[in-house]
């Protein structure tokens, strides 16, 4: 009786997403691959990050990462708050829980070495992704992902106390993760305290200078063979969210790791 | 002709791998399978958002090139906007990257709410735990 109740949920479901997606193509003009120019929003954005002295100058030619940072910037400082506290919520969950592995753990020598080599490479090009966020796609969310597989590699090759050995450490991580969130929080208002030291206009999570907040971030250097590009607030926050999501993500896997038993009830 | 067949092919792929994911959501009793069915779920509408900002006239990324080795140069507004009738839509790849965080912090989450069921009930399957309350 329930399972049937089950289908007939889940073909429910499945036919209102069904009906959205065809009033969707068919009430809001769905034009099909063969669109001739982007949506006007859009060609704001593309035409207006790249320019200086336009609406939203960016000092950045990665108008994804931009509009992350920048035009929307409290939004993802606020989806940072998210993913910090789903890891305090697993570290409450698991608190309590936690149990010594003094014994090493590992596979075999296979996998040792094989993991020994590719883990300065995947920290390499995890750094890579995060520092070029400002001019290649990429960003510190994703250089932090990226980060996370290396001490899940060594995990599963050496055992956690290898992990403990190179100084991830589980109150080390946390105090990276909030100083991570912390220094975010900071470069948002940065360009705020400094409005008001001058007692000029400014906003929170403020970049480039606009017509009505006339400070903002160091952008770029001029130099006799071309500019320098920071991108202002965006190598910042890149490196910061870098910090963050790779410290949050390997507390994580550590304390999933070393968990063992239920949580009493108090 | 034959991009166009891929596109609708691809459009329609993803609606199917959705359509999987619910069901297996909505009707699969163990925990894990659950957890599963969701990424695949919340990956295929992803993917279908960013599709809907792809086009097919459109010759490269939201980047714009301005010679990164060389030294960047800043565009001036006519060659801002020959980017912007080349250029794919930037504005799904920006919400779907939010998407993807907050998917990931929901996931561990339940990953671990998972787990912790799992060894208090001595399984993750809902309806052996649903007996086991009855």
């Amino acid at each position: 009786m329930r399972s049937r109740m089950r289908v007939a949920l889940s073909i429910t479901v499945a036919l209102i997403f069904a009906i959205t997606v065809a009033i969707a193509i068919v009430k809001l003009g769905f034009a099909g691959p063969w669109v001739t120019q982007n949506i006007n929003l859009a060609n704001m954005f593309l035409t207006g990050v790249p320019v200086p002295h336009s609406c939203c100058f960016s000092a950045s030619p990665e108008v994804v990462t931009s509009v992350i940072w920048d035009e929307r910037g409290i939004d993802t400082f606020y989806e940072t708050s998210v993913l910090f506290l789903a890891i305090i919520g697993t570290l409450y969950m698991l608190a309590g829980t936690f149990k010594a592995r003094p014994t090493p753990e590992g596979m075999t020598v296979i996998v040792r070495v094989i993991s020994k080599l590719v883990t300065p490479v995947i920290i390499v090009v995890s750094l890579s992704v995060a520092l070029h966020g400002h001019l290649t796609p990429g960003g510190g969310f994703q250089g932090g992902a990226i980060f996370a597989v290396a001490p899940v590699l060594l995990l599963a090759g050496w055992g956690s106390s290898k992990l403990l050995s190179l100084g991830f450490e589980r109150d080390t991580l946390l105090s990276l993760r909030v100083t991570g969130v912390l220094l975010i929080a900071l470069t948002g208002i940065g360009a705020l305290i400094m409005g008001l030291v001058k007692g000029v206009n400014a906003y929170v999570f403020l970049n480039q200078p606009k017509p009505q907040a006339p400070i903002g971030y160091l952008g770029w250097i001029s130099t006799s063979w071309g500019n320098i590009v920071f991108g202002g607030t965006l190598i910042l926050l890149n490196i910061f969210e870098f910090l963050a999501v790779s410290a949050g993500f390997t507390l994580a896997i550590l304390a999933v790791d070393s968990s063992g038993g239920v949580r009493k009830d108090d | 002709m034959i991009e166009e067949i891929l596109w609708y092919y691809i459009l329609l792929t993803l609606m199917g791998l959705a359509a999987v994911g619910l069901f297996g959501m909505v009707c699969r009793p163990h925990m894990i399978k659950k957890l599963l069915m969701l990424t695949i779920f919340s990956d295929a509408i992803e993917l279908i958002a960013v599709l809907a900002g792809y086009r097919i006239l459109a010759t490269q990324p939201p980047v714009y090139p301005g010679g990164v080795i060389q030294g960047f140069v800043f565009p001036n507004s006519q060659e801002a906007s020959k980017f912007a009738n080349s250029a794919v839509d930037p504005l799904p790849q920006v919400l779907i990257v939010t998407a993807i965080v907050i998917g990931l912090a929901v996931l561990l989450f339940l990953a671990t709410l998972a787990s912790q069921a799992g060894r208090k009930f001595g399984t993750q399957n809902l309806n052996k735990i649903e007996e086991k309350g009855e």
